[in-house]
């Protein structure tokens, strides 16, 4: 990998300070990503924003992580940052052991193609290129070869064989999401980033492009974390972060659907 | 309210519409420089003509049998006459006019001036009245060793009064002393021409016999119009001659220089209209491309009960304010275009001395309505299509302008292309230029509505090689240019217009000059060949060239050739003289049935017939010179005509015979050795001494020449064509801004975005570029074809042009598209991956 790395220990033990108080139960032996101080503004002076403001969360490996809050609340912000989609105000990001602040675009950009999955919403495939063209589009870029034992388990575990050398435009959205699971499983991140993958399906196809995500983390240790609002999609992960105003405030390990529906409740309130 | 969102709509898209804009005001812009540059010139050179005619009250010359309407001189008048004439109740003053042929040496032994730009001998008029020159330094030619020159040419040779030259004319090369440096009227010198003035009788000695002259130049007396001075001139001047008013020789000359900018004027035009043609294509495509990206629009606005029709309204004001717009700016830049041309001319050696700038109401009505008439009409499918958008359409996602290859564009492409290849051929078989044109353009429309159907395959097995080449980047790049085929066709169509009109032109030239130099070299048996460099009549070299040349040891033989507009049925036609006791032996003619050598001045030899009734020994043929018609009796037929001889010859003793002076434009010489003849050659400097092979290279670079000049007014087209290729790509990347960001995210680089834009515009090109090899490979044979008789019997496709004007296409279309792949590798990515 061409990524300059440069480990600054201080940063860790730092992180590890820092993340203690909402989570004294969680040993943190190194993290796939995280944020410290974490501040991201819009406009200036009198009308300034704060889309997030001074948030420290990271995340463990191997693990499924919701993101959770209402509209507004800084939670797509921050995972756009956490993924160097978008910068930072303030603060810092690491995925891995790489702080982003460090990178060039073009670094940011082989991080993104090496180390980084993305799932998103909608519109998550190229329109042009067929199903396993856009799978394996990453490693293309890459020009890399795929690992094609891997990528074989990846698409049937996803359930695509047969529908590999079709058009998005000639998949359903579940199977269109699945791709996009596919793609992101396929060269093997150090982290996937999901950002309401079952947004706009309906709750069948939801229910099974987020079993997949599960299953990529119990069966394979592959790293999750998803932006949603939706209690029945948070009870999938392993943990769930709230979000409100910009700040986390809340934090719950092996969410349920009912537990997180009252935390929502509460943040509504 | 249509004409309110209108509005909207043209200031939220100003940016998108530029490049419309701009190939319009290119297309306007050239079409405006030409009236403004012909307009400007035929101003000035008017007003000069009017100034210098304005003492003129009658003008007496010889009749001229010629009715080709340039001002064909008549037979000389006797000299005599000038007496008469002064007699003449309610004459003032009268002058003679010479007029011939001089040219005068510069410092370096080179001629000073062109035939083709006018080389002009005439007399100093010392009746200030009658004389259009004015002294602008020294004094008035005196005596037979001085003469006086115009200041262009003064300026251009470096010459200064009392200055010593050598001048040349009909006669021996002589020697004079500069005395005086002349002004026509305002300007330096007529025209482009460089003029050399004599005092009267060493201009009737140079230029014309002793006794002769050209015309006689006349005043009034105070009181007496110039009407009446014709009316009481008529009688007196004779029966063979005839005397006109000075307006009437004003409105002649007039007319003469108003015909000569008027074909040069024509021929920018059709620049202009080539240009204009392919910026329609962009027209189109720009607003093909807009209307589909704004369907949900449409959509929306029918939902909410706006009718077809005013859609169709809003998307053609829109294009009826962009074409008014543009083209009113094009008018304006066209003042810059017509400075441009004027340099580029004064470049080539033809700088024409300018007035005030004239724009006319005319140029104005007719560039503006050009350029709108044109924007609009190219906008009239996409606005069709745009009101036939389904209001559910504003509900559905974004659909994809699709459209796979319909049967009907099959049928209409097939039977339009047809059309045209029909036109195309019946038009070159009956030698109209009109019919060939439409057929071109109805071939390009052709091969346009065609162009979507071949894009796909086309694109797929470029993008194929590309793909291979350049991995992913060149994947997407592919992907891209097939995922719309009507669009990369349009696209493509504009810049094969162009690729179609260089290649034609490229093949055309070369396979004039491949025939052109195998007959030479067939046909010609001598070794040697003078050349003026004149055509028609205008100039050329003293036939004591000739003379001096005969007498050289190892000089075999020569045949002069001496050329004249002459009128055969009623037009204007080229009639050579050869001297024919010689020419047999220069020139492989076939076989002759007569002889060539029994001409003498009333014979003529042509060449065989087919046909019912072809031509025999003994038929008469009329031919009209300037002093009128002439009968020749046909005494030789040849069967091939060799190059550079035409299809009908006549001995020099006939031009002796007819024409007031003799001027040879070539001697074609057999000699022992080139040397020989370029020693006699030497004081003669307007007479090249060439070799078979070099004489065939400077006919060849006469071609070439004009082959640059075309290139480069054909290069505007091709600017506009890239520009299109820069919009269409400009627009399709703000069109995948959210695909773009997506492929960003999932980690391509903005070098990787980059390169597949480029790609991208290359498959464009050189597809493009494939369908005008194709298009102008076929326009070539065509006209080969066409011409065949005319001894061009050799289809010449030369690779290696063909191959650079194809390589430098799709090199510049990737220059072109820099800047939208320099966008495209801007897009941020959250615009595209930010949920709804």
């Amino acid at each position: 990998m061409r990524v300059r790395r440069r480990t600054r220990m201080v940063v860790d033990m730092t992180t590890t300070a820092i993340l203690s108080p909402p989570t004294p139960a969680t040993t943190i032996r190194r993290s796939a990503a995280c944020a410290v101080e974490a501040t991201k503004t819009y406009g200036a002076r009198d009308s300034i924003v704060h889309a997030i403001d001074g948030v420290s969360i990271a995340f463990e490996p191997g693990r499924f992580t919701a993101m959770m809050g209402p509209s507004g609340s800084g939670k797509s912000t921050l995972l756009h940052c956490l993924a160097g989609l978008d910068t930072l105000t303030s603060g810092s990001v690491r995925i891995g052991d790489v702080d982003l602040a460090d990178l060039s675009d073009r670094e940011l950009t082989l991080l993104r193609r090496d180390s980084i999955g993305f799932v998103f919403q909608s519109f998550n495939l190229i329109p042009t290129l067929n199903a396993l063209e856009n799978i394996t589009l990453p490693m293309a870029l890459a020009r890399r070869k795929p690992d094609q034992d891997w990528l074989d388990h990846v698409i049937d575990t996803v359930g695509l064989r047969t529908r590999l050398a079709h058009r998005p435009s000639e998949l359903s959205g579940g199977q269109q999401q699945r791709v996009a699971v596919a793609r992101a499983l396929a060269s093997r991140p150090e982290i996937i980033f999901a950002d309401e993958p079952t947004g706009n399906l309906d709750s069948s196809a939801g229910a099974e492009i987020l079993t997949f995500l599960r299953n990529a983390v119990r069966e394979l240790g592959q790293t999750v974390v998803m932006v949603t609002h939706d209690p029945t999609a948070a009870a999938y992960a392993d943990r769930a972060v709230f979000l409100a105003d910009g700040r986390i405030v809340d934090d719950l390990a092996d969410p349920t659907a009912i537990n997180v529906l009252d935390r929502m409740k509460n943040l509504g309130s | 309210m249509i004409a309110t969102l209108t509005l909207k709509q043209l200031a939220a898209n100003k940016l998108r519409l530029l490049a419309t804009a701009f190939a319009v005001i290119l297309g306007v812009a050239f079409l405006a420089g030409t009236l403004i540059l012909t307009d400007t010139i035929t101003g000035t050179l008017n007003n000069a003509l009017a100034e210098a005619d304005a003492g003129t009250d009658a003008y007496v010359r010889g009749t001229s049998a010629l009715t080709l309407g340039y001002g064909e001189s008549g037979p000389p008048l006797d000299a005599t006459l000038l007496d008469t004439i002064r007699r003449t109740n309610g004459v003032d003053q009268a002058s003679i006019e010479v007029l011939g042929y001089a040219q005068i040496l510069d410092k370096h032994s080179k001629a000073v001036g062109s035939v083709n730009t006018g080389v002009h001998g005439r007399n100093w008029v010392t009746v200030p009245e009658l004389n259009p020159f004015t002294i602008s330094s020294g004094r008035a030619p005196a005596g037979p060793d001085e003469i006086a020159i115009d200041k262009r040419s003064a300026d251009l040779a470096n010459f200064h009064v009392g200055d010593h030259t050598t001048v040349l004319s009909t006669r021996e090369p002589r020697q004079a002393t500069i005395v005086g440096i002349v002004r026509f009227g305002a300007l330096d010198t007529p025209g482009a021409s460089s003029v050399v003035l004599f005092e009267d009788a060493t201009a009737q000695a140079v230029l014309n016999e002793p006794g002769e002259v050209d015309a006689i130049s006349v005043t009034a007396q105070d009181g007496v119009s110039s009407d009446t001075l014709v009316e009481r001139l008529a009688p007196v001047v004779g029966a063979s001659n005839e005397v006109i008013s000075g307006a009437t020789l004003t409105t002649e000359h007039q007319d003469q220089i108003g015909k000569d900018i008027s074909q040069f004027g024509t021929f920018l035009t059709i620049f202009a209209l080539i240009a204009l043609f392919v910026g329609a294509f962009i027209i189109n495509n720009t607003f093909s491309i807009i209307v589909s990206q704004r369907t949900k629009d449409m959509a929306l606005l029918r939902a909410v009960g706006a009718t077809g029709r005013q859609v169709r309204a809003a998307v053609l004001a829109e294009a009826a304010i962009t074409g008014l717009v543009a083209s009113s700016v094009g008018v304006v830049a066209g003042i810059g275009v017509a400075k441009g041309i004027e340099s580029l001319l004064s470049a080539l050696g033809a700088d024409i001395p300018l007035g005030t700038t004239v724009i006319t109401p005319a140029t104005v009505t007719i560039s503006v309505a050009v350029g709108f008439v044109i924007t609009v009409v190219s906008a009239v499918m996409p606005a069709r299509r745009a009101s036939k958008v389904a209001p559910i359409a504003a509900l559905r996602d974004i659909a994809h302008d699709r459209s796979a290859v319909s049967t009907r564009r099959v049928l209409t492409g097939t039977v339009v292309t047809s059309l045209a290849v029909t036109s195309l051929l019946v038009g070159l078989g009956a030698a109209n230029a009109k019919i060939v044109g439409a057929g071109a353009a109805a071939l390009f429309l052709g091969v346009s509505v065609l162009g979507p159907v071949l894009a796909r395959p086309v694109g797929a097995a470029l993008g194929a090689l590309i793909a291979k080449l350049r991995g992913t980047a060149g994947m997407i790049a592919r992907q891209n240019a097939m995922r719309n085929p009507k669009r990369t066709a349009r696209t493509a169509s504009s810049l094969m217009i162009g690729v179609a009109l260089v290649s034609f032109l490229t093949i055309f030239a070369a396979s004039v000059k491949s025939s052109g130099a195998a007959a030479f070299r067939d046909d010609f048996r001598g070794n040697t060949i003078v050349d003026s460099g004149a055509v028609d009549s205008n100039g050329g070299f003293s036939p004591q060239l000739a003379a001096d040349l005969i007498t050289q040891p190892g000089v075999r033989t020569i045949s002069e050739q001496r050329d004249a507009v002459v009128e055969t049925n009623g037009s204007p036609d080229v009639l050579s003289a050869l001297d024919t006791t010689t020419i047999g032996t220069l020139f492989d003619f076939g076989h002759i049935t007569g002889s060539l050598g029994q001409l003498a001045a009333d014979g003529i030899a042509v060449e065989a017939e087919t046909g019912p009734h072809p031509v025999q020994l003994g038929d008469a043929r009329t031919i009209t010179f300037p002093t009128g018609p002439v009968t020749f009796t046909v005494r030789a037929i040849y069967a091939s005509r060799p190059a550079f001889v035409g299809d009908q010859f006549v001995d020099l003793s006939a031009f002796e015979a007819n024409l007031p002076v003799d001027i040879d434009s070539r001697i074609y010489v057999d000699a022992e050795d080139l040397t020989v003849v370029d020693r006699a050659a030497a004081s003669y400097p307007t007479a090249k001494v060439l070799g078979t092979e070099a004489f065939i290279d400077l006919q060849n670079g006469v071609i070439d020449t004009i082959l640059t000049l075309v290139y480069a007014l054909l290069g505007l087209a091709v600017l506009i064509a890239l520009l299109g290729i820069a919009n269409t790509l400009a627009l399709s990347i703000h069109e995948r801004k959210r695909e773009l960001g997506l492929l960003r995210a999932v980690g391509m680089s903005r070098a990787q975005v980059r390169s597949s834009v480029r790609w991208e515009a290359a498959i464009i090109a050189v597809f493009g570029t494939l369908l005008g090899l194709a298009t102008g490979t076929f326009l070539g044979w065509a006209m080969v074809q066409a011409i065949a008789d005319q001894g061009i019997d050799r289809l010449v496709i030369p690779a290696q042009p063909l191959v650079i004007v194809a390589a430098i296409a799709a090199l510049a279309a990737v220059g072109a598209a820099v800047m939208p792949a320099r966008r495209a590798a801007r897009i941020d990515i959250l615009t595209a991956v930010a949920t709804g």
